[in-house]
């Protein structure tokens, strides 16, 4: 792909607030106009030829405030949400990232449990927040350590993957069986804490089976999310990497 | 001297319907539908041809056209293209807005043209 090309469409791609999948097919979309028209200029003039495409398909302004308006709102708000709470930021260490996400999900879940507590109480007439009020602490700090856990795992696990002929190949496969063993292992460790606070129980053979399922639905889980995070990764990189000229 | 190009809001009220009646003889990727655009307008279509894609966007979400890959390597240089195409619904719409506009042109024509 001619790289003056990716620039002009990323100009008017990159700021536009909507999802990797809808970003990834108008940029395909737009270079491939692009391209053509490139060719025709190169017959006429080569010297003006990159002036008189990206002339001809469009200032990049103008073409995003176009393109922003066939984003839907739904996807708009998804978008927003997600940088806020799981991308990560331009100049941000992993670990910053981890600690954002983690802090954020326990607070959220803390806050959702509040209110639901709150409202079963008014509703039911019930000390609620006395009877379970423990179990959910426990369950949003738990959620909290394992998003802060699956951070850096995962950051770890999409470099197990890569580009081979351009298709996605496992390339440390090893690797990625320990990683999905560690991040496995943290959920049967939750589901057992979860067993022991609300049963009081923490080893016992009924644990068995839910502790031995978290681990493995949640190690494949992982794996599965790993795999397809560094798809995701593999198609944009060519165009997150591109530095554009400001001015 | 009038301005014999149109463009602008003037172009951007009937695009769709332009595009809808280039798309019913055949399936055409973007560029091509900007140039029939041009050649079918005798040259007087002034847009920015980048501007087709957010159409033809809002026209796959209302259902008018839908997309598909251009995998036949005939006459094709570089990556594949994606070539769009009417559907049923974009052809129910293009003969309404074709009727619609017969009736506009006999209105406003019969007003603008006509002496009192």
């Amino acid at each position: 792909m001619n790289v003056e090309l990716m620039k002009i469409v990323e100009r008017a791609v990159r700021p536009l607030v909507a999802s990797h999948a809808t970003k990834l097919r108008i940029r395909e979309d737009l270079y491939s106009q692009l391209e053509l028209i490139y060719q025709e200029e190169l017959a006429r003039d080569e010297t003006t030829a990159l002036a008189n495409a990206a002339r001809r398909l469009g200032a990049p302004e103008l073409l995003r405030v176009e393109l922003q308006q066939t984003v839907s709102r739904l996807e708009q708000v998804v978008v927003r949400f997600d940088r806020w709470f799981v991308r990560r930021r331009p100049g941000e260490s992993v670990l910053g990232l981890a600690l954002r996400i983690a802090t954020r999900m326990t607070l959220t879940l803390v806050l959702w449990f509040v209110v639901s507590i709150g409202l079963l109480d008014v509703l039911l007439g019930r000390n609620a927040a006395g009877e379970i009020g423990l179990l959910l602490a426990v369950v949003a700090l738990l959620f909290g350590g394992n998003a802060f856990l699956m951070t850096l795992l995962g950051h770890v696990a999409v470099t197990t993957f890569s580009l081979h002929n351009n298709r996605l190949r496992l390339a440390r496969p090893g690797r990625l069986a320990g990683l999905s063993l560690l991040a496995g292992t943290s959920f049967g460790i939750s589901e057992a804490i979860m067993w022991w606070v609300a049963d009081g129980q923490f080893i016992a053979s009924a644990l068995a089976e839910p502790v031995l399922f978290a681990m493995i639905f949640g190690g494949g889980l992982f794996a599965l999310v790993a795999f397809l995070l560094s798809r995701e990764e593999e198609k944009i990189r060519p165009w997150k990497s591109l530095v554009l000229e400001t001015g | 001297m009038s301005d014999k190009t149109i463009q602008g809001e003037r172009l951007r009220g009937h695009l769709e319907a332009m595009i809808l009646a280039i798309l019913e003889t055949a399936p055409a990727h973007g560029f091509d539908i900007v140039k029939k655009l041009q050649q079918r307008g005798e040259g007087a279509l002034q847009m920015r041809e980048g501007t087709v894609y957010p159409v033809l966007y809002r026209m796959e979400a209302s259902g008018l056209v839908k997309a598909h890959w251009d995998d036949s390597p005939e006459n094709r240089k570089g990556p594949r293209r994606k070539v769009y195409g009417i559907t049923r619904k974009g052809i129910r719409q293009l003969a309404q807005g074709r009727q619609e506009w017969q009736q506009f042109v006999q209105v406003v024509g019969g007003i603008i043209g006509g002496t009192t």
